[in-house]
């Protein structure tokens, strides 16, 4: 059989599984595994597979991927997430809106010393809903501005899925941390000015938040001092070519420890939470991640990336419509697949194509997160929607999607201008030499 | 049945408990170690590299087998949620044959190389931590996988109420 038929088959065949139900890296693997059999030896396939698990099982870079979801835990057990919060209401709080305002700037700094979405909805969701209810925020608003926020802490570094896609593709994972920055900035700029502007046009929507002095507002900088640091040494440290980002992680890790110590906010049973949780996490990471490598391999074998890059050029798609082909799948997988599933799942045949078309990798990789973010935002299953519905079960799901949908749009409109203006991601990586 | 869950309960957790709260804090310590010799006596542990290689093969091997029991794997189930009972246990056992299958695989060529390993005597350079280790760390994951998804399937197929302890985690972040 000609190899790019047996490449389709073992596409349809791994969506089927996934339909089916069967875990994402599982149903990768699987496809993969048969795969190898039909076009390779009889023993290619374990020999294969077993190649890959050991590869990327003893990779320094993976050491990262345990170390920043530690960093996620310890920043969400131990209340620093509140201080951030503390602190961006004193200083928002008066803006139209301040108080969601103040929600998403707090998303961006947990972000900033974190590296997932889910998490920080979990751990901004608590906190924010109650302050916005005492002021009578609109329930779709409150909901919809934690909901989407939260996502922003897999664009702003350091992101687990930025290490997942550098890993996967090879890719200087330093400079896709630095290539995040300033699509970060402009996303919680964005979202935040999404906020006021709906609340100019509509105040009931957000009433304006009490007022503080300029002392408690100064006094409650120093609670954030330290985590502010964190992300300068981290982020500066990786920007400066001082530390690898497996290292960054380690003293990501560390500082956040030091913190939590000095705060007295560490104890036994956070830490060995923060440890358990890291591990599991990981090792779902792993197994999804060799299934990506496993699948890459086999469309390689298969030759079907070069079949659909010469379809792309007989058709003589240009790269623009090329990309807006590539949104549209990524907004349609979205509404089904998680993050990691839908990216892990396309890169192995998007990015030869979306090299082909002369793209920067690094400039891929946030454009696929920032897409990735939209799936946690995507109904029907918009994983941090979900999440905030947990936090406030009296808020119908359709109203928080509803409350979602403004910042949808504007995270479309950031995905156009970086793809028409690629240097927003690519200046400060470039500056950095990395790019 | 009951006590053979046990038993692979008490496995898996143990030795998903020995990485979490053993292994990790060790790969941690050795990254910051090393940093800090580096940048202030200019004197890098020239063996971090390979410990922590060493390392993070036996935390991915050793927690596999746990994130799967807690059902940590993302997976598409809005589908099949909303399936009839029967044929969520066939997808099921699809899952599961495919499982054992794969680990069968990996799991082969683990106990072929930790023979084979164990037979040279092959070590790491610095550290001169056995190789073998981490096919043997291979080898029983797999082992313990394989036999989790057989207990599993038969526990499908015969519409048992079994792995009462397994819950869902939510481990998607």
């Amino acid at each position: 059989m000609d190899p790019s038929i047996i490449g389709i088959l073992g596409f349809v065949g791994m969506m089927v599984l996934i339909v089916m139900g069967v875990p994402i890296g599982f149903a990768m693997l699987t496809t993969a595994a048969v795969g190898f059999f039909a076009v390779g030896e009889s023993n290619f396939a374990e020999t294969q597979f077993s190649i890959t698990f050991f590869d990327q099982g003893t990779s320094f870079v993976f050491v990262a991927v345990p170390l920043y979801f530690m960093m996620g835990q310890l920043v969400q057990r131990t209340n620093i997430a509140f201080d951030l919060y503390e602190c961006v209401y004193r200083w928002l709080g008066r803006l139209p809106g301040g108080l969601a305002i103040s929600s998403v700037v707090a998303c961006a700094g947990f972000g900033a010393v974190s590296g997932g979405s889910v998490t920080a909805v979990a751990t901004m969701g608590p906190m924010c809903i109650p302050a916005m209810r005492r002021y009578n925020y609109d329930d779709a608003l409150a909901t919809g501005s934690i909901s989407a926020a939260g996502t922003l802490g897999i664009l702003i570094p350091p992101s687990i899925i930025m290490v997942g896609y550098g890993i996967l593709t090879e890719t200087s994972i330093g400079a896709l941390f630095i290539a995040g920055i300033i699509p970060g900035i402009l996303m919680t700029i964005g979202y935040s000015a999404t906020i006021a502007a709906r609340c100019m046009i509509n105040p009931e929507l957000g009433p304006i938040g009490e007022k503080f002095s300029t002392r408690e507002k100064v006094v409650s900088l120093t609670k954030v001092l330290p985590v502010f640091l964190t992300f300068i040494v981290v982020i500066g440290g990786i920007y400066a070519g001082i530390f690898t980002p497996t290292e960054a992680a380690g003293v990501g890790v560390l500082a956040l420890l030091i913190i939590a110590l000095v705060m007295r906010r560490l104890n036994w049973t956070n830490f060995r939470e923060s440890l358990l949780k890291s591990v599991h996490t990981s090792a779902m990471i792993f197994i999804i991640i060799i299934g990506g490598h496993m699948m890459g391999k086999f469309v390689v074998l298969t030759g079907l990336t070069e079949g659909v890059i010469g379809w792309i050029t007989a058709a003589d798609f240009s790269p623009l419509t090329v990309m807006l082909m590539i949104s549209l799948l990524y907004i349609a997988l979205g509404m089904v697949l998680d993050v990691w599933g839908m990216l892990i799942l396309t890169i192995p045949f998007t990015l030869p194509i979306i090299m082909n078309l002369g793209y920067d990798p690094i400039w891929y990789g946030v454009y696929a997160v920032i897409m990735a973010e939209l799936a946690l935002i995507t109904p029907p299953v918009g994983i941090n929607v979900y999440v905030m519905a947990k936090m406030a079960p009296d808020v119908p799901l359709n109203r928080i999607f509803n409350g979602v949908a403004p910042f949808f749009i504007f995270t479309l409109i950031l995905v156009a201008a970086i793809t028409l203006f690629p240097d927003i991601a690519m200046w400060l990586p470039r500056t950095a030499g990395m790019g | 049945m009951e006590t053979i869950e046990k038993v692979f309960y008490t496995l898996s957790k143990n030795l998903d408990r020995l990485v979490a709260l053993f292994v990790l804090p060790m790969i941690f310590l050795v990254v910051i170690v090393d940093v800090g010799l580096r940048y202030v006596f200019n004197a890098p542990l020239i063996w971090s590299l390979e410990f922590n290689e060493w390392m993070l093969l036996m935390i991915f091997a050793l927690a596999i087998p746990e994130c799967t029991r807690q059902n940590g794997h993302i997976r598409m189930e809005l589908v099949v949620m909303n399936m009839p009972p029967r044929v969520q246990a066939a997808f099921d056992a699809v899952y599961s044959v495919c499982a054992i299958w794969l680990f069968y695989l990996l799991g082969r060529h683990a106990w072929e190389e930790f023979l084979f390993d164990l037979e040279l005597g092959r070590i790491t350079e610095y550290v001169q931590l056995p190789i073998w280790g981490q096919q043997l760390a291979v080898f029983v994951m797999c082992v313990i996988l394989i036999f989790y998804f057989i207990m599993r399937l038969i526990a499908t197929v015969l519409n048992a109420k079994q792995f009462s302890r397994t819950e869902a985690t939510g481990l998607g972040d």
